[in-house]
């Protein structure tokens, strides 16, 4: 059920772009739509994964991220670490690993003087982790144990569709936020221990993921914008 | 101000972003876990007579690794043995109506955490017989869990 919704979801939302298509094709040539010389790039970080860190959360970690102007289009890349450390009911959870995204934002706010961005996009992340569970463990007639698994270099791979603004607050800082639906996580390397938790994208039980990013940017000009 | 430049450009942009959300929403409030723990160490094991039910009555089940005898003096058609968490492989030796037949099994064991509120747990999994010598065996299912009613048959004439 819960996947006949997202699958009705996703379908939504590609026809909708097809839609969108469609009714570009129908406007005359416009030189905002091409893709265009880079005039700078942006570099940044996001700051709720860095409000965990300094809150002493479960987890912690940091996250870059850049993205360069073609245009409409945004070539982006992201680069993360993200370490948990979770208490769970007869044991402890730990998870220290790093991430990569990599994908492009489309802006549809063409004609702004500032480059300020409402987008959508898509991204491509993989992720390699160590995780490791200690837990006490009852069986029948065998008696109590404490016992430990772990993934060393267990690798993961996900799908990302995003959305979000980015806007121009004082000369080169801008700031913005993505929300992100991840999906279709995969991971390998996890003989004995069903992966838990993936570095950047959550829980891998979760089919689908919600996440957020509120983010601050440093914008460094190449050129300057026609 | 930027409210009012959204709403001239192309694309109906506010009614995406509208969609947008309603759809990242709906899709992220998916998938919650239930915390139903199947997890066992015991095997189910069944004995039948061709397609009938046989009942035997045991002098005794020993199970490899432990001192405690199983079902002795009991008359069943099923019993419940555990394997062990430490070891990959076990042995059962069952005594009854004069013979002694055993059965020896190989198994993986593999950890899950339902969630942090559920904790982890040890599934056992790809059971095997390796040896035996009861005359027909078959594995019914080779994951331990409380739903299975039956993990392994053996024919007993």
């Amino acid at each position: 059920m819960q996947r006949s919704i997202f699958n009705y979801l996703l379908i939504s939302v590609l026809l909708l772009g097809l839609v969108i298509q469609n009714q570009a094709q129908d406007n005359p040539p416009d030189s905002t739509r091409g893709i265009q010389k880079p005039t700078g790039i942006r570099l940044g970080t996001d700051l709720i994964i860095l409000g965990q860190t300094f809150a002493k959360s479960s987890r912690s970690g940091w996250e870059l991220n850049a993205d360069v102007d073609l245009g409409r289009y945004y070539p982006t890349f992201e680069y993360g670490r993200w370490i948990r450390d979770l208490p769970i009911t007869n044991g402890t959870y730990t998870n220290d690993g790093r991430y990569i995204r990599l994908g492009a934002d489309i802006n549809f706010l063409l004609k702004d003087p500032d480059k300020n961005m409402f987008f959508l996009g898509f991204r491509y992340a993989r992720a390699i982790f160590d995780e490791k569970v200690v837990y006490d463990y009852s069986a029948v007639d065998f008696g109590n144990f404490q016992r430990e698994a772990t993934n060393n270099g267990a690798r993961a791979g996900w799908v990302e569709l995003t959305t979000g603004l980015r806007v121009k607050i004082w000369k080169q800082f801008w700031m913005g936020y993505t929300a992100r639906l991840k999906f279709l996580p995969t991971v390998g390397n996890n003989s004995g221990f069903e992966t838990y938790e993936i570095p950047g994208y959550g829980l891998m039980y979760k089919s689908s993921y919600w996440g957020f990013n509120y983010q601050v940017f440093w914008r460094i000009p190449i050129r300057k914008i026609d | 101000m930027g409210m009012d430049y959204i709403c001239t450009i192309n694309y109906e942009p506010l009614k995406f972003v509208r969609f947008v959300s309603l759809f990242f929403i709906a899709v992220g409030c998916l998938n919650e876990p239930d915390c139903i723990i199947t997890s066992t160490n015991l095997a189910k094991i069944a004995f039948v007579n061709g397609k009938n039910i046989r009942e035997i009555t045991f002098d005794e089940i020993r199970v490899s690794g432990l001192d405690k005898i199983y079902y002795e003096n009991a008359k069943v058609s099923s019993v419940q043995l555990p394997l062990n968490p430490e070891a990959t492989e076990i042995t059962f030796t069952f005594t009854f109506e004069s013979r002694v037949e055993t059965l020896h099994l190989r198994y993986k064991t593999s950890v899950q955490i339902i969630s942090d509120t559920c904790g982890a747990f040890t599934n056992y999994g790809d059971l095997e017989i390796i040896d035996t010598t009861f005359t027909k065996t078959e594995i019914v299912a080779n994951q331990l869990s409380t739903n299975a009613t039956i993990n392994i048959q053996l024919s007993v004439d």
